[in-house]
């Protein structure tokens, strides 16, 4: 009675992963197909990836924008996010008393805020208010970081509190200054969450679809997920497919170099090492 | 990538297709804080409702549901919030009216009308619902923290 129903449950388990991955592998299965089409194999070859010299991922002009177009604005907003977000963590991390909360609600509030809101009130904002902004990627690049800020903050607010107080405080007893406590003692621990939210950040400006759609201005700002979305309904071709598995492979590339990453770094300062406790430190999950 | 699984002929605007599109892209984020609250559950109370007679289903239904209900409420607002927004999903897969969201309404006269004015306040109206929903998940999150600061 017992082992049947725990391996219904594990059917259950392996039943969702295998339907969660069959449309990703069949996608990026049928970007090799030699014909035009993206549903009637038709063969292998790699014309749709580098061989054709116009229609190819490689060589199509709107391809090759919207990939660097998606890969500048990923990392110019981990470029303005990252110490912006380490800077808020740590400023209200010691807001003591009464508005410590508020604060905390209002650092975390994007987090579960629906994408759509933030980018129709990012728009209006742009369009009405702060016109000196253009639509493309000012405004893209300000979304963005609007949007992912939140979740820097709280990974990092959540490494300080693990942290504790008391590696500053013996730091200012030897004779630290408030400055260098903080940058000789403080920064160096906090290294893991700030790799944790590179990784965050990246996967979700890579694959942002509602913020960057409304807040571009046409083709030259367009990304990876803009361009899919635009000709996924046209007459697309197995280059689609091609490009739709580089935007995979760059979010997984760029999470499994964080994860070693951050498992060296736990071992080698003695910290709970491991893949598992990295993945902890990506998720926010507790384990 | 749920883009290229359905690629069937069911894409003529069923409500189901639409339906099978978000459960896709929502459910992992249902899993994953589900999994953290299963996690830091205290195994001994389901061992102790073993010992005590319980057989499996019954521990599961009176020990660890209950247990848990406030990880699931979380993980259940923390998918609608991103739900309600979600124009893309539909459109990608059905594109008829007869399934549009809010989403869609939203997108169509913020980017398509000359009517943005009902686009803002649909998106006022659907961010004070969410508000609701916010509230309410901040509290029991709160309140699990403070169980398991205990």
């Amino acid at each position: 009675m017992k082992r049947n129903k725990k391996s219904a449950l594990v059917y259950i388990v392996w039943g969702y992963i295998i339907w969660s991955l069959v449309p990703v592998i069949i996608a990026v299965i049928y970007s090799f197909n030699d014909g035009r089409s993206r549903t009637v194999w038709q063969g292998f070859s790699l014309r749709w990836w580098f061989t054709d010299p116009y229609a190819s991922v490689f060589h199509n002009p709107e391809t090759r924008n919207a990939i660097s177009n998606s890969l500048i604005l990923a990392f110019a907003t981990l470029l303005v996010v990252t110490p912006l977000g380490i800077t808020l963590a740590i400023g209200s991390q010691r807001i003591r008393g009464r508005g410590s909360h508020v604060v905390q609600g209002l650092t975390s509030a994007p987090l579960i805020t629906p994408e759509i809101v933030v980018g129709a009130a990012l728009l209006i904002t742009f369009t009405r208010l702060f016109t000196a902004v253009p639509l493309g990627f000012a405004a893209q690049l300000l979304g963005n970081v609007t949007f992912s800020l939140a979740s820097v903050v709280v990974i990092v607010r959540a490494r300080l509190v693990s942290i504790g107080s008391s590696f500053e405080e013996a730091a200012r007893d030897l004779g630290a200054t408030r400055w260098q406590a903080l940058r000789y003692v403080l920064l160096p621990m906090l290294w893991p969450s700030v790799m944790a939210s590179l990784v965050v950040v990246f996967a979700t400006v890579i694959d942002d679809f509602v913020i960057t759609s409304f807040l571009s201005s046409g083709v030259n700002s367009e990304t990876v997920p803009l361009r899919i979305y635009s000709s996924v309904k046209g007459g697309a071709t197995p280059a689609l497919n091609a490009l739709a598995t580089l935007l995979v492979l760059a979010s997984f590339t760029v999470l499994i170099i964080g994860l070693f990453g951050l498992s060296t770094w736990r071992k080698r300062h003695g910290e709970r090492g491991g893949l598992r406790a990295a993945l902890a430190d990506v998720t926010q999950m507790e384990n | 990538m749920r883009i290229f699984g359905v690629n069937y002929n069911w894409l003529d605007g069923s409500p189901i297709t639409v339906v099978l599109g978000l459960v896709y892209g929502y459910i992992p984020f249902l899993i994953l804080p589900l999994y953290a609250t299963l996690e830091r559950l205290d195994w001994r109370l389901i061992d102790a409702a073993r010992d005590l007679g319980a057989n499996s289903r019954q521990a599961f239904r009176l020990v660890t549901v209950p247990m848990s209900k406030a990880g699931l409420v979380a993980a259940g607002i923390l998918i609608a919030l991103p739900m309600f927004g979600d124009y893309y999903t539909n459109d990608l897969l059905s594109r008829s009216p007869s399934t549009e969201m809010i989403g869609n309404q939203i997108e169509f006269f913020l980017n398509a009308s000359t009517l943005p004015q009902n686009g803002a306040v649909l998106v006022i109206a659907l961010s004070l619902f969410l508000l609701l929903l916010m509230s309410f998940y901040l509290r029991s999150t709160r309140q699990q923290t403070r169980q398991t600061a205990r």
